[in-house]
């Protein structure tokens, strides 16, 4: 494909995160950061996340498509669909078909199950219609029936013959059965190409839904492009390898994985998040069993819900401050020495009994459970203080206390805090599955730092004054270093 | 069209009948059948009549015939209801297949059990690790469901 393609579409340069944020500020005031403005930059401060990519449309897709199988069924002198079969087989490696082709043609196309093993035509051709010698009529051994003409049999290269009735409701119901690419003969493991598929299917409707189907399965086997999981029907090219890069539909409003189109999901890898997101639907009774909706003051024991995304809880009815996911004081975050985030498993000796151990495994997986679903809980509460904000800005505006630019920074801020804590998120299910490794305490390490940050900068948002912007503007700028810190560092490029 | 092919499978099957089995309609429903199965020599199952009941589809050939013991056996790929793990029987049909050629399998599947793809892990784990005593077990159960 390499040669063929790339050149439909537009360019989207995805280095948004980070970058555009700078331009308003970015003089020498805070961090010399000018490297946050080339996304090219392969320094330790390059994005992390930057991740190259096309997009087309269908329609577009489906000309190129149609170019390459023209050109590719002149050179090889096959038909569009054995060229379609091949492709897809063979994840668009054109140049592998070539070679393979010239090199040892029947041999390619015996692999792909396109055309029988040599030995077994010669040997098998004509005994498949069950035709007795002395009449001249013709069974279908199928369903029986007799034929006195013997066009009216079909069969692919393997010379299989069958009725045309036998053929549709074979296909039919192959297809009915969510069999696409795959139908093979009926007699032996030949595959069905495309339009032998089309001839034999009787509605239009299901004509239709397979040729669509077919269109998906084909660009699915390309490694280099992706659907959209949403409804624009757009496919995402990359110009290398499929890897776990984050992708942003604008139009389905969706952030996606390249490789395996969940929620993106750095700094965790694919496997990570499929392994985790099992695990979180089959525990979750436990979970929720466990997990309660409220926490007692750890001073005065009032019953308290939270209701911003900021962990830094003050008591309503004490005044005490302490921190909502480790119930200590908050006077011990505040240092640099940011604890909460780690998980400690109890000393060797205890661990003895099985039941101990499978205690503690749980206690284990809840422990990152809690903080995995607290901040998509946060993410969905700052949200609201994200709106609230909005309204706060307008009314300030309103009544002329500062221009709509003065306020810009406090919505930068708050985006950055949503990309931040999305990106913490995402954390627990990768420490949850990281190797008990000496790794582990410079990660641990690198998250709390990147938690402390979120949380003093949730928490400045939620008590935002015209007099604090530069401390807002200092602690987004902290946040997004801290943020792509743990990228670079653990995000699987 | 269901009914033209099982009615020249019954022929056939009367003419050329495969070795240890028969099956054949039961009443005047020739949609079920009922067939026999003579328990392998090289198997603990060796001595055994095991019958099954098979059912066609309306859609049959396109459609796998629902095949199940209705004498109980111990094997790791049949359950206590009778129902058989065997792939030609779900994903691995085919139009081309026949009820001869299917008996034939599950007379092979006697004889070789599939315990790495078990429908009952107990027996499959028993066939794994001790079978002397899996096989002593399926000749009590031979002996006492299926003679």
């Amino acid at each position: 494909m390499s040669e063929h393609s790339i050149e439909s579409g537009e360019p989207l340069d995805d280095d948004d995160y980070g970058s555009p944020y700078y331009d308003n500020y970015n003089t020498d005031e805070f961090l010399n950061d000018d490297d946050y403005d080339d996304p090219n930059n392969n320094t330790c401060w390059g994005d992390a996340e930057q991740f190259v990519y096309f997009i087309s449309t269908l329609s577009e897709m489906k000309t190129r498509l149609k170019q390459i199988l023209n050109e590719l069924s002149q050179q090889l002198n096959l038909e569009p669909s054995i060229v379609e079969l091949l492709l897809f087989l063979r994840h668009w490696d054109i140049n592998s078909i070539l070679t393979d082709y010239r090199l040892r043609s029947h041999l390619l196309l015996e692999e792909a199950r396109i055309q029988p093993k040599h030995h077994d035509v010669i040997f098998k051709s004509n005994n498949h219609s069950s035709s007795s010698p002395q009449s001249t009529s013709l069974t279908c051994m199928i369903c029986m029936k007799s034929y006195l003409n013997k066009n009216d049999f079909e069969s692919l290269a393997c010379k299989h013959l069958f009725c045309h009735d036998c053929w549709c409701q074979y296909i039919d119901m192959k297809f009915k059965n969510g069999h696409c690419m795959n139908i093979e003969c009926m007699k032996c493991d030949i595959r069905v190409p495309h339009n032998f598929v089309l001839q034999h299917l009787l509605s239009d409707d299901a004509k239709e839904l397979y040729e669509k189907l077919t269109l998906k399965q084909l660009f699915d086997s390309n490694p280099q492009l992706t659907f959209c999981p949403g409804t624009c029907e757009r496919i995402f090219e990359v110009k290398d390898k499929r890897l776990s890069g984050r992708v942003d539909c604008e139009l389905c409003g969706l952030k996606f994985c390249f490789q395996c189109k969940l929620d993106y999901h750095a700094p965790a890898s694919c496997d990570i998040m499929k392994n985790w997101l099992t695990k979180c639907r089959d525990d979750s009774e436990t979970a929720n069993y466990m997990f309660a909706n409220t926490k007692d003051c750890p001073k005065c024991r009032v019953c308290i819900e939270k209701n911003g995304g900021c962990n830094h809880m003050s008591c309503f009815s004490c005044n005490h401050h302490f921190c909502w996911m480790c119930l200590g004081d908050w006077k011990s975050h505040e240092n640099n020495y940011y604890e909460c985030s780690k998980y400690r498993g109890q000393p060797q000796s205890q661990l003895e009994s099985e039941q101990s151990r499978a205690r503690e495994a749980l206690k284990k997986y809840l422990h990152y459970f809690e903080r995995w679903d607290n901040h998509e809980r946060s993410l969905k509460l700052e949200e609201q203080t994200r709106s609230k904000l909005l309204e706060k800005i307008d009314n300030n505006i309103n009544s002329q206390i500062g221009t709509y630019i003065d306020w810009q920074y406090l919505e930068q801020a708050a985006d950055s805090l949503a990309k931040a804590r999305y990106t913490l998120m995402y954390t627990y299910p990768y420490a949850y599955y990281l190797e008990d490794t000496v790794d582990r305490t410079l990660f641990e390490n690198i998250q709390a730092q990147l938690e402390v940050e979120i949380e003093n900068l949730s928490y400045q948002i939620e008590r935002a004054t015209s007099h604090n912007r530069g401390d807002i503007e200092n602690q987004r700028h902290i946040v997004e270093r801290r943020r792509q810190t743990l990228l670079v560092k653990y995000f699987p490029k | 069209m269901a009914l033209k092919r099982i009615n020249k499978e019954l022929q056939e099957l009367e003419k050329d009948p495969p070795a240890n089995c028969s099956a054949g309609p039961v009443n005047d429903d020739m949609f079920h059948w009922q067939a026999t199965i003579m328990g392998p020599g090289e198997s603990p199952f060796q001595g055994g009549v095991f019958f099954l009941s098979i059912h066609f589809p309306a859609d049959y050939p396109f459609k796998p015939p629902k095949i199940t013991f209705t004498t109980k056996i111990y094997h790791p790929n049949i359950n206590s209801n009778g129902a058989i793990c065997l792939d030609i029987l779900r994903s691995q049909w085919s139009p081309a297949l026949t009820i001869s050629k299917v008996l034939l399998s599950i007379c092979s599947l006697l004889t070789d059990p599939n315990p790495d793809d078990p429908l009952v892990p107990d027996i499959a784990r028993l066939y794994k690790t001790d079978r002397e005593k899996y096989n002593q077990t399926a000749r009590t159960w031979t002996n006492k469901y299926a003679m």
